[in-house]
């Protein structure tokens, strides 16, 4: 995924970078060639002007250093065009001071280049077409045919022209960037690309008939929706560049279904068709991108409101672990001042080796629960691990411990014999598992019946051999309502200390692993939690699992 | 019964590490893990001094030490606790306890206490036998006796106790000397002393 670029209001000075300069030089001249074939006839203004695209990009991308490139390779451009020296000049300033006004602004603007917004399309629409293109044919068209009559016509092909340089050429230019690909993620880009360069291909040179090719044009749409909705934007941003270099090129070498009234109308037809395209394609790449913020954002919500939540379970906590790391301190504490003793005493060092044995197992014990605790409070991986489900409930079941000891409360863990796979961030599924137990050692403990203060934690192996099944169950009173939707609402609780959200946590981190949570009430005990997970076999076998 | 630290705590680490320090400086030390078996092991007869860890499973520690002096044992108690909340501390002092201590502890100050705890118990075994010994003996008493030496307890002269009976003073002394003789009283203020320390006679002044 491209990385979301951090917004900006200034454009950034990267320093002197000569393949910036080259590539810019480079591309702005072959393409100013390119669409110099493609001229009106009268006026004679080209028809398509990408240079105005790439100059744009340019100066955006590389900083106002650019701008001096710019000008050099489009004098040299118009030079070789054949136009005057003082013409060239004019021309050159004209399509310099337009692109840097347009990046000037681009930057004023919050632009950040990787077109994965709507907003960012609107403004590099706005300010490229709007202001950049404006100039830069207004220019354009005064020093083609000066002050006559025919001003106002070149005017708005000039325009045209640049406006469809910019909206085909520029957002690839400002959107390309280095991506970190699979081999075969890189591999359907590419396939991608060249499909449609050939259907484009196939479409505009005259193997098909006008009548079939005219219509047919239109199935570059769903190829380029079809990347937009699976790659970064300056994927699709390319293959719409792609396209219409083919589909301009064909058109006015006179072949394909536009190439039917001379080389201007053609074109401008054309023009039309893949303006559409640009606006459907880029459109829809940015909404997949807006699409794909949005979810990373509540992921990210959901992990901060598990992790909050973690903090609170914790501090429900806190007395019976600190009890819990007393002890070992208190063991620690007491060997070392029986060793002193008998150092002073002069013992020979042999009878040291025993307390001091104790006291690393012992202080090893009291770090283990601190690591435990430090685990659980840990910001905490988003990424999905395959793991033995019996791990992270093992751990979770450690962790309540220390309160079930002090409530006085019987915590019973009952894992499955065998190794059950999942796919599941661990983490969270520490947490749903103390959110259960630890809703159950509350009503247990509400409750107050002395023979039934207990709390069971069972995972097993469904009879269907698809999913891991975990279970809670308590000894307490049960739910009031047991298919009640509403137990995993947020903030609704019973408990006076709790915020109620322990539930809504486990709902959420259980549904975004692909699972279900179920509450109902065990006949002859109390409220019983049921999680269901997809039994990922593969993860079984390959760790060599025993079954 | 010999004399030993009886120890409960419900948590192996910090239960060897006590018996360690305890053992090393010579005491002799029984531990348990749970209050039953403690509980089965002790009766009146048990010698020696108890440590009561405060959470202990099945019953508390208060508990345990009430239903151990149901059983007579009455050791002095040192309770130990990790949490060290005072409303515990303040019942356990109330419920006898002869201190209470926080984990983790000073070695001294187990020590100590648990040196404390020994020679309190030897104290009252050595009272015992001695109160014991003098009611052997007031069971040697005749009636007359008797109530010569109860006669003695309310301090009354010789001749008051003489008109009480209805007996010669001479008569009176005889019996006095005899009463000396046979509990072992040097003079009467040792015999009323002993005589006191009783639990027949503890509240006779009463």
């Amino acid at each position: 995924m491209a990385e979301a670029a951090t917004a900006r209001s200034t454009l950034r000075s990267p320093g002197f970078s000569l393949v910036g300069h080259a590539l810019t030089f480079a591309v702005y001249i072959l393409l100013a060639l390119w669409a110099a074939e493609f001229t009106f006839d009268k006026p004679e203004v080209p028809l398509i002007w990408p240079a105005t695209g790439v100059a744009l990009a340019a100066i955006w991308r590389f900083g106002y250093g650019v701008t001096v490139t710019v000008f050099v390779a489009s004098l040299i451009a118009h030079l070789a065009l054949d136009f005057i020296f003082l013409d060239a000049t004019l021309m050159a300033v004209g399509n310099a001071a337009s692109a840097v006004l347009g990046a000037w602004l681009l930057a004023r603007l919050g632009f950040r280049g990787d077109l994965s917004t709507l907003g960012d399309l609107y403004r590099l629409a706005g300010v490229g077409v709007g202001v950049t293109a404006l100039f830069s044919g207004f220019g354009g068209a005064l020093v083609a045919v000066g002050l006559s009559p025919d001003l106002a016509k070149a005017v708005l092909l000039c325009w045209l022209a640049d406006a469809m340089g910019v909206a085909l050429f520029a957002p690839l230019f400002v959107s390309l960037r280095k991506e970190r690909f699979a081999a075969g993620r890189w591999l359907a880009v590419t396939g991608a690309l060249l499909l449609v360069a050939g259907i484009t291909l196939t479409i505009y040179s005259n193997w098909i008939p006008d009548q079939i090719a005219l219509p047919l044009s239109y199935a570059v749409f769903p190829m380029v929706m079809l990347v937009a909705l699976r790659f970064p934007p300056w994927v699709a941003a390319a293959a719409i560049m792609v396209t219409s270099l083919v589909a301009v090129h064909c058109t006015a070498m006179d072949k394909g279904p536009f190439a039917q009234a001379g080389m201007g109308p053609d074109l401008l037809s054309l023009h039309a068709q893949l303006a559409l395209l640009a606006i459907t394609g880029l459109a829809l790449a940015a909404l997949r991108q807006e699409r794909l913020a949005a979810e990373a954002r509540a992921r990210q919500h959901l992990h901060t409101l598990a992790r909050a939540g973690r903090v609170n379970a914790m501090s429900a906590l806190a007395a019976g672990i600190a009890h819990e790391i007393n002890q070992p301190l208190c063991a620690v504490s007491s060997y070392a001042q029986s060793a002193n003793r008998l150092l002073k005493r002069g013992a020979d060092a042999g009878e040291l080796q025993m307390p001091l044995e104790r006291i690393v197992a012992t202080a090893d014990r009291a770090s283990d629960i601190v690591r435990r605790m430090r685990g659980f409070l840990a910001e905490g991986d988003t990424e999905d691990e395959l793991v033995d489900l019996n791990q992270p409930v093992g751990e979770a079941c450690g962790l309540m411990r220390p309160e079930f000891r002090r409530r006085e409360v019987e915590l019973r863990l009952e894992l499955a014999p065998e190794r059950v796979c999942v796919c599941v961030e661990p983490l969270g599924m520490q947490q749903v598992v103390v959110n259960l137990v630890q809703n159950a050692l509350e009503s247990v403990d509400a409750a107050g019946n002395a023979a039934r203060r207990w709390v069971s934690v069972r995972t097993s192996v469904m009879p269907d051999g698809r999913n891991v099944c975990l279970t809670v169950t308590d000894g307490g009173p049960g739910l009031a309502n047991p298919g009640d939707e509403a137990l995993f609402e947020p903030f609704i609780t019973t408990r006076r200390s709790g915020m109620g959200l322990g539930l809504s946590i486990a709902r959420s981190i259980v549904e975004a692993e692909g699972g279900r949570i179920r509450a109902t009430n065990e006949p002859g005990a109390g409220a019983r939690f049921d999680i269901l997970l997809p039994l990922n076999r593969d993860g079984c076998e390959t760790d060599g699992g025993g079954e | 019964m010999t004399e030993a630290v009886y120890l409960v705590d419900d948590d192996g680490d910090v239960r060897d590490a006590m018996v360690f320090l305890l053992e090393s400086e010579g005491f002799p030390v029984q531990a348990f893990a749970e209050p039953q078996p403690m509980l089965d092991a002790l009766d009146s007869s048990s010698r020696g001094c108890l440590i009561l860890d405060v959470r202990l499973p099945q019953m508390d520690g208060l508990q345990l030490l009430e239903a151990l002096r149901e059983r007579s044992v009455d050791m002095p108690a040192i309770f130990i606790s990790g949490h060290g909340d005072i409303p515990l501390a303040v019942r356990a002092v109330q419920a006898g306890a002869l201190d209470f201590l926080e984990k983790p502890f000073r070695d001294e100050v187990l020590l100590e206490k648990v040196s404390n705890g020994l020679e309190l118990d030897r104290h009252a075994r050595e009272s015992h036998s001695e109160r014991h010994a003098v009611e052997q003996r007031l069971h040697e008493l005749t009636p007359r006796e008797k109530e010569v030496m109860e006669g003695m307890l309310e301090g009354k002269l010789n001749k008051i106790i003489a008109s009480d009976l209805d007996v010669s003073v001479r008569t009176v002394e005889v019996h006095r000397a005899n009463v000396l003789d046979k509990l072992h009283a040097r003079n009467s203020s040792d015999m009323v002393r002993m005589v006191l320390s009783t639990d027949r006679y503890r509240d006779w002044l009463l």
